[in-house]
Formats: structure tokens, sequence, C-alpha cells
């Protein structure tokens, strides 16, 4: 069972700069490496075929992009309450996530501000591989509801 | 397959030739159904009931199941697992990571994902997207010192038209180490000749 009330609103006004997101982590292994394949659709090669990645240059197999959006995703939605709203994800792929690691993804509240009547919150995203550090550093913009709004439309 | 030798590559033709090209204009196969987004929340251990549970989403503020804004619209808009292959009935012939535009290799790595979730894609809906170019350079990796980037820029629409997401990726396409071996011994060879000329 998930620990996380989902059903559960995340307002804009108790959000504060700084604050961390409770963030998860999941094992590489040959299960997850599996899945990552199934979830994505990602049938390239170098994800799930040793040798060929091997042969590509790289040390081994990697996580694919889809896996790693899932993640950052997760990161999100799961902090976002039942209306938050991910506006925007941007990421870069510095390191390569491969079997064998446990990867943390966790974020810190970066700015919190009103954009045409938007709530919106911006923050540092990661993901943190166990062998190898930060292997996706990122930025994300969540929108959230805001206790003010209500109280004006009621 | 590309495979053209660093020393036959104009940049600056594949620039003024492909960037701003419209690539593709694919429509989804299949409509959003759930059980791709089931699959996609158990790759990450995504319990969310928003894109889990059909009972507890219609009762929530999007009124149904919604894709995860994480899980690529690609998936929907396109037709199949990527990249397409003959085993998956696709067009095989498709070029993997180039998107069509000409590069010396054709290994390729994502390097930079900007994604903008603009509305709720709901299980039902029906997406196309739409594939431009928008940049082609060139920057040296360790791996391969003629690496070309290629920056993409992706539309998704739902079947009213809205754009319900917006896509900026940047991919490397590099050469195997094999092939830098072997596109190495012409290029000591003319710069043998150029020293000599």
């Amino acid at each position: 069972m998930s620990a996380i009330d989902y059903s559960e609103e995340r307002y804009w006004e108790d959000v504060a700069i700084g604050d961390e997101l409770p963030g998860f982590s999941v094992e590489l292994d040959a299960t997850t490496m599996v899945l990552q394949v199934s979830g994505s659709q990602d049938w390239n090669l170098v994800h799930h075929d040793t040798e060929f990645a091997r042969n590509s240059g790289m040390p081994g197999i990697f996580y694919n992009t889809g896996w790693t959006t899932g993640m950052l995703g997760r990161l999100l939605t799961d902090w976002a309450g039942r209306s938050g709203w991910v506006e925007k994800i941007n990421f870069q792929m510095r390191g390569m996530n491969g079997t064998g690691a446990i990867v943390r993804a966790h974020a810190r509240v970066t700015d919190r501000r009103m954009e045409d009547g938007r709530a919106l919150v911006d923050l540092d995203i990661y993901l943190e591989n166990s062998q190898v550090g930060i292997t996706t550093p990122g930025k994300a913009t969540v929108r959230l509801p805001c206790r003010a709004s209500e109280v004006a439309q009621s | 397959m590309s495979n053209i030798h660093p020393l036959d590559y104009d940049l600056e033709a594949v620039r003024k030739e492909w960037i701003g090209k419209l690539i593709s204009e694919s429509s989804g196969r299949y409509p959003v159904e759930y059980d791709p987004i089931r699959r996609h929340c158990h790759m990450v251990g995504d319990l969310n009931p928003a894109f889990l549970d059909p009972e507890t989403a219609k009762a929530g503020p999007y009124g149904a199941v919604i894709s995860p804004p994480s899980m690529l619209p690609t998936y929907f808009a396109a037709g199949g697992p990527w990249p397409p292959t003959e085993q998956a009935g696709t067009d095989a012939d498709t070029p993997l990571f180039t998107f069509g535009v000409p590069t010396p290799g054709d290994r390729g790595i994502n390097m930079e994902v900007t994604w903008e979730f603009l509305e709720p894609i709901r299980v039902g809906d029906v997406l196309r997207l739409e594939l431009r170019i928008a940049d082609v350079f060139k920057k040296p990796i360790k791996l391969d010192p003629h690496a070309i980037w290629i920056m993409v820029e992706t539309s998704f629409m739902n079947q009213h038209d809205a754009v319900v997401a917006k896509w900026r990726n940047t991919m490397l396409v590099h050469r195997s180490p094999e092939q830098v071996s072997r596109d190495a011994e012409r290029e000591a060879s003319a710069s043998t000749e150029g020293g000599d000329a």
C-alpha cells in the first residue's frame, strides 16, 4: 500500500522556498529493466542488450528517456496533490543509470510565484544514482490550487 | 544507416535543408488506453489512482483517468513502439535517431528534454503530433569528435485540435568506436596528404 494520500490537496500558500519533496528510490534490478521496456515501449537495444550497448561504446545497458521522465513525473505528481498540475519539466541526461544501482528521485522548491492568475511553484529536480551521483538534473514548474482563489469563488 | 565519412559531411548544407522542416504528422493508431498507462505507472512504482483507478478518477478533477504528464504522448500519437521495427509490423526503414537528417554516425543518445503539459490527456482521446527539426549542430564528445546534435520540437494535439503538450528534444548522434577507428584511417591519410602539399 502507498503511504501517500492522493485525495489530499496541496495548496500554494502552504509551500515555502527551500521545501524538500519526500521523493522515493528505486533499485535497478532485472525486473526494473524489463519494466522500463514494457512501460515505455522503447525497444532500442542500448536499453536491454548489454552486448549491443558495449558495442556502441557504453559501459552497459542504461535506462531510457521514458523511464527517466516517468521517475521525475512521479516525483512531482506524488507531491502535487489531487488538483496539482505539472506544467513543465526540463532535464538533462548527464549520466547513465544502469543495473545494480539505486536511483533516488528528489526535488527542492526554488520559487513560488503568481503568473497570469496561476499559482506556480518552481523546483530543482534530480535523479541521483548510488554509484555515480546525480545523473539527471532538471527543473520543473507545478501549478497548485490556491486557498485565496477558492475563497474568492465561494 | 548513415555512415557518411566526416570528410564528406557538409554541415552547412544539412542545416540549410533541414532546420524548420516538418518531419512527421503522425496520428495515433489507437486512442489513449488504460493498460499502457498502467504499464507506465508500474515501470516507476507510481500508484496514483488518478492514473490507475477509473472509479476514483471519475470523481477527481478531470472526471476520468488521465495519462500521467510524464508518459510520453508519443506513444499514443504514433504507430506503436519505438524504434519502428519489422517485428512490430511498423516501418523499419524509418531513421532511428536522426529523423532523416544526414549524420556521420548512427548511434544515438537523448541529451536534454523539455515537456510542457497544457491540457489533460484522458482515456479515449485520440492524439496526433507534428514534429519539426529545430536545430542541427556539431559538438565533439569524447567518444566522437564529429558528433552531431539534433534538436526537434513536437506539438501534440487531441481530437478537438487542442494542443495538449509540447516537447523539445536534443539528440546526440555519434559513430560507434568501430566506425571512428575505420574513419580515422582516411582522416589520417588526408591529413598526411594535406601536410605534404
